[in-house]
């Protein structure tokens, strides 16, 4: 073979090199994509997908075989669990914001001074919740809150309770205060010494457990 | 479930969280509801939780990672980063959290993030490889994994390798050609076994490489493939 076509056959197979380098597996889903199929987790549509891919893809199977596979469900704890009986469903808030503040502004009532405000919102009832908490003359907090929602009729039927004292052991709670929001939602608690807390909402049929209300005295 | 667990304050939710995990690596009973409390507050974006279940987990993520790759700390530091974001992503939203009903589905799907990076982390550095085998530069370097975590450095690439595809399938004259860049680009197979798993698709061994010849040619005669495969991102 003359020393040319050497060449261009050294050429031909960098070329193709670089073919092969630019396509090695494009088709193959990430791992990622990969645990989830094992799981179960993915769109029916997803799922097809990567079930025809592994059909057919020298790597993917491997690579699926050695996932760790979901455990299975347990029907025998490994440790004596804390039951108690649930008469409510507990439904979760999610955190959206807070905002500490400084300045000395009167809150809406203009009393005390705004420290902090919370917002949550609860998905499942389609509700927001909104706190602002300020300290009072006597060094106490005043905490007032609204409760925005579609169902607004209900708002006077819903207990809202501040807890300090949580028992894990015992399950027990022991309310600091006690309020009901009125028909706008707007409710309030008065004479709340520093410390933290968890604020309990319970409606007829729900719990909506709400920790890490810190009411911290403002630095000076 | 005990309710009051919802309520008791990360902090301390936290420091049962670390006691149960220090009696589950003793080999003694251990509760799960307060770390699985702990992840589903960092689910539900509570301040404080998700920086409780980094710093209480991040020695086991750390320690899952060297069991399945070797590497320098500085690759470590990276694929525990990616891993961090990726749990986040496809766990710690409340939609996904319902299909986690306990801990320890909590911890085997963190299990399973883990060797899912290292397995991408494996498949890019095998592309890269393939790609430095061709250079003509010596002392070409792995590319770092830490662009894992670029997002627009994954989604230059991805583009890239899409478009090469496009280029190379629009020379492909029938079936069998598509089939060709399937078996011997795509899945890298060698010819002899393109033939063994396909013999009503070629004569002989001789004409897949004929083919691939002529379609190489093809590719190479377009100069927008041409320039497009000599110009990768980096």
């Amino acid at each position: 073979m003359t020393k040319r076509a050497n060449q261009e056959d050294s050429d031909d197979e960098l070329f193709e090199k670089r073919i092969k380098a630019a396509l090695f597996r494009i088709n193959c889903p990430d791992a990622d994509l990969l645990l989830d199929y094992k799981w179960g987790l993915l769109s029916a549509k997803k799922t097809a997908v990567i079930h025809q891919h592994l059909a057919t893809c020298p790597y993917c199977g491997g690579e699926l075989a050695n996932l760790v596979a979901p455990p299975p469900i347990s029907t025998s704890p490994s440790a004596p669990e804390k039951q108690f009986p649930q008469r409510f469903r507990t439904l979760f808030a999610q955190f959206v914001g807070h905002h500490a503040m400084t300045r000395s502004s009167q809150n809406e009532s203009g009393r005390g001074r705004i420290i902090s405000s919370l917002w949550y919102e609860i998905e499942a009832l389609g509700w927001d919740l909104e706190m602002h908490w300020g300290l009072e003359p006597d060094n106490l907090f005043l905490i007032q809150g609204q409760l925005l929602g579609p169902n607004p009729e209900i708002f006077d039927s819903i207990k809202i309770d501040l807890i300090e004292e949580i028992d894990v052991e015992t399950g027990l709670v022991k309310p600091t205060a006690k309020t009901t929001p009125d028909s706008a939602g707007l409710f309030v608690l008065e004479a709340i010494p520093a410390g933290v807390y968890a604020l309990r909402l319970r409606t007829p049929a729900d719990v909506i457990p709400i920790p890490d209300i810190t009411l911290n005295m403002p630095d000076e | 479930m005990n309710d009051s667990l919802h309520l008791l304050p990360t902090d301390r939710l936290a420091h049962h969280c670390e006691k149960q995990i220090a009696q589950f690596k003793a080999d003694k009973p251990s509760d799960g509801s307060f770390c699985y409390e702990l992840f589903r507050r960092a689910t539900y974006d509570m301040p404080l939780a998700w920086d409780f279940v980094f710093s209480l987990y991040e020695s086991h993520i750390r320690s899952r990672i060297r069991r399945h790759f070797a590497g320098s700390a500085e690759d470590i530091e990276d694929i525990l980063q990616i891993v961090l974001i990726k749990f986040r992503r496809n766990v710690l939203t409340p939609e996904r959290f319902k299909h986690f009903p306990n801990l320890s589905s909590v911890v085997a799907y963190l299990n399973g993030c883990v060797q899912s990076v290292v397995i991408d982390t494996a498949r890019k550095q095998e592309r890269q490889r393939r790609a430095e085998s061709f250079s003509l530069d010596e002392g070409e370097s792995v590319e770092p994994i830490a662009s894992q975590v670029n997002t627009e450095t994954i989604l230059m690439e991805q583009e890239w390798r899409l478009r090469v595809l496009k280029c190379v399938k629009s020379h492909c004259k029938h079936r069998f050609d598509d089939l060709l860049v399937e078996q011997l680009w795509v899945n890298d197979l060698k010819p002899q076994d393109v033939y063994k798993q396909f013999p009503h698709a070629f004569s002989s061994v001789k004409q897949i490489h004929t083919q691939k010849r002529n379609l190489v040619d093809r590719i190479k005669r377009d100069s927008a493939c041409r320039s497009l495969l000599e110009h990768a991102p980096n």
